[in-house]
C-alpha cells in the first residue's frame, strides 16, 4: 500500500516535467512545419526570428471588378480614427483576436461566431459602396523577413483564407 | 522573507500587469494573494495556491498562442507549488529542473532556427536599433547602420499590401562579421551555461546564472522572464549559501521593479 502512494507521487512529478516538454515539442513542430511564430506557444524560442509584430493583417472584399482593402494590423490611432463606421466595428470585433491570428494564422478559427459577424458587416459595407454583392471576402496575413546573406527585406504572403 | 510570500507578491504583480490574466481572473488572483499573505495557515495556503494553479492554467488554455513564454513557466510552477502543499508530490528540485529545461530548449530552438543561425536575426536587431545602439552611435569599426532608413523600409512593407516583394538593404562593410560573431557568442554562452547547470555541483552554477541574467539585461529588457528565473532559483534547496539566495531574491525584486517602471528602456 505504501509503495503505491509513493509511486503516485513520483508519477505526478514526472508529469510536471513531461507536460512542459510535450507543449514545447508541439511548439517546435508547429513553428518549423507551419506558420506559428517561434516567439509564442511555450517552446522558449524567443529571439530566434523576426518579431511577430512585423506581420500585417488585411481584410479584403472583392466583387467582379472592384476590390476593397482595409488594414487591421498594425494600425495607428490616427488611422483608426479615419476608418468608416463599419470598419471601425470590424476593428472592434477583431481586436481581441488579432494577436492569435498574427502569431498562428493556420491555427486560427476562421469559422467562429465573431468572424461570421465580421463577414456579414464586410458584405453589407461592400454592397453599400459598390452597389453589388462581394464575390469573395478574405483575410490575408503578410510577413516581413530579413535576410543578411542576400541583404534584403522580403515580404511574403503567409496566409490567405476565404471567410 | 519566505519564498511563499514572494510568490504571493509575484502573483499580484502578474495579475495587475499581464494581459494574459483575463479580466475577472485578475480579481480572483489578487484576493487570493491578499488572503495568502495575511492568513499564514496551512489550509489557507493550500487553498490560495490551488486557486493560482487553476486560474493560471485556465488563462493559459484561453490564450495559448498569445501568452508569453514566462507565463507558461509560472503556470507550471504554480501547479508544482499547489500539489506540494497538498502533499501530492515527491520532494524535488522542480525550480532548478525547470531552469535547466528552459535554457536547454532556448538553446535548441536557436540552433534550429535558420534566421538565427544565418545571423539575420542579430543583423536585424542591430540594423533596427533595438540592440547595442551605442555601437552605432560611435560608428564602431565601420558599424554605422542607417537605423531610420531600415525601419522606414520595414514599415513600408508592413503598412502596404505588397504581397510577395523584396527590398534591397544597404549593409555596412563589417556588418556581416559583427552579426555572425554576435550570433556565435550567444549560442556559445547559452551552450556553456546549459553545460554548467547540468554538470557543476557547487555554487559556481548559481554565480554563472546570476551573471547571465544581469549580463543579458544590457541587450534585452525581458525583465519578467528574468524575475521568473530568479524566483525558480530562490526556491532551490541545494543553494546553501545564504548570500547567494539573498542575491537572487534581490534580483527578483529588482527585475519586477524594472519591469514595472520600464527602467533602462
Amino acid at each position: 500500500m505504501k509503495t503505491s502512494t509513493l509511486d503516485y507521487k513520483k508519477w505526478l512529478l514526472v508529469a510536471l516535467f513531461v507536460v512542459p516538454l510535450l507543449i514545447a515539442a508541439n511548439q517546435i513542430f508547429r513553428s518549423n512545419f507551419s506558420d506559428l511564430t517561434r516567439w509564442k506557444g511555450g517552446g522558449f524560442g524567443m529571439y530566434t526570428e523576426m518579431y511577430p509584430e512585423n506581420r500585417s493583417v488585411w481584410l479584403i472584399s472583392e466583387s467582379r471588378d472592384t476590390t476593397l482593402v482595409t488594414k487591421i494590423y498594425p494600425i495607428t490611432l490616427e488611422q483608426r480614427g479615419k476608418l468608416d463606421p463599419a470598419m471601425r466595428e470590424v476593428y472592434r470585433q477583431m481586436r481581441p483576436e488579432v494577436r492569435n491570428l498574427l502569431h498562428y494564422p493556420s491555427g486560427f478559427n476562421y469559422e467562429s461566431k465573431r468572424m461570421r459577424k465580421i463577414k456579414e458587416i464586410l458584405s453589407i459595407r461592400h454592397q453599400e459602396i459598390e452597389h453589388q454583392l462581394p464575390t469573395a471576402i478574405r483575410v490575408e496575413v503578410q510577413a516581413v523577413e530579413f535576410s543578411l546573406g542576400k541583404s534584403q527585406l522580403e515580404s511574403r504572403l503567409l496566409k490567405r483564407k476565404e471567410l | 522573507m519566505q519564498e511563499l510570500d514572494l510568490w504571493h507578491l509575484f502573483m499580484i504583480y502578474l495579475a495587475l500587469t499581464d494581459e494574459t490574466v483575463a479580466y475577472h481572473f485578475k480579481y480572483v488572483i489578487c484576493i487570493s494573494a491578499v488572503v495568502g499573505l495575511t492568513l499564514d495557515d496551512k489550509l489557507w495556503q493550500r487553498f490560495t495556491l490551488s486557486i493560482y494553479a487553476l486560474t493560471l492554467s485556465l488563462c493559459l488554455f484561453l490564450y495559448f498562442y498569445t501568452a508569453a513564454n514566462h507565463f507558461f513557466v509560472i503556470t507550471y510552477f504554480a501547479a508544482f507549488l499547489s500539489l506540494m502543499q497538498w502533499n501530492l508530490l515527491k520532494e524535488a528540485r522542480y525550480g532548478y529542473g525547470l531552469v535547466v529545461m528552459i535554457m536547454s530548449l532556448a538553446t535548441l530552438q536557436k540552433i534550429l532556427s535558420p534566421p538565427f543561425v544565418e545571423g539575420s536575426f542579430a543583423g536585424f536587431l542591430f540594423l533596427s536599433g533595438s540592440s547595442l545602439q551605442a555601437l552605432n552611435e560611435w560608428n564602431f569599426s565601420g558599424f554605422g547602420a542607417d537605423i531610420a532608413f531600415f525601419n522606414e523600409q520595414i514599415s513600408s512593407l508592413t503598412s502596404n499590401r505588397v504581397g510577395n516583394q523584396t527590398l534591397k538593404v544597404n549593409i555596412p562593410a563589417h556588418f556581416m562579421a559583427w552579426s555572425l560573431a554576435f550570433t556565435l557568442i550567444i549560442a556559445l554562452v547559452e551552450l556553456a551555461l546549459v553545460g554548467i547547470l547540468i554538470w557543476n555541483k557547487g555554487s559556481f552554477r548559481y554565480w554563472a546564472m546570476l551573471l547571465f541574467l544581469w549580463g543579458t539585461v544590457f541587450f534585452r529588457k525581458e525583465y519578467t522572464f528574468f524575475a521568473t528565473l530568479s524566483f525558480l532559483l530562490v526556491t532551490d534547496k541545494q543553494m546553501e549559501d545564504q548570500r547567494l539566495s539573498n542575491l537572487f531574491k534581490l534580483s527578483f525584486i529588482l527585475f519586477l521593479l524594472f519591469s514595472f517602471f520600464g527602467v533602462l528602456e
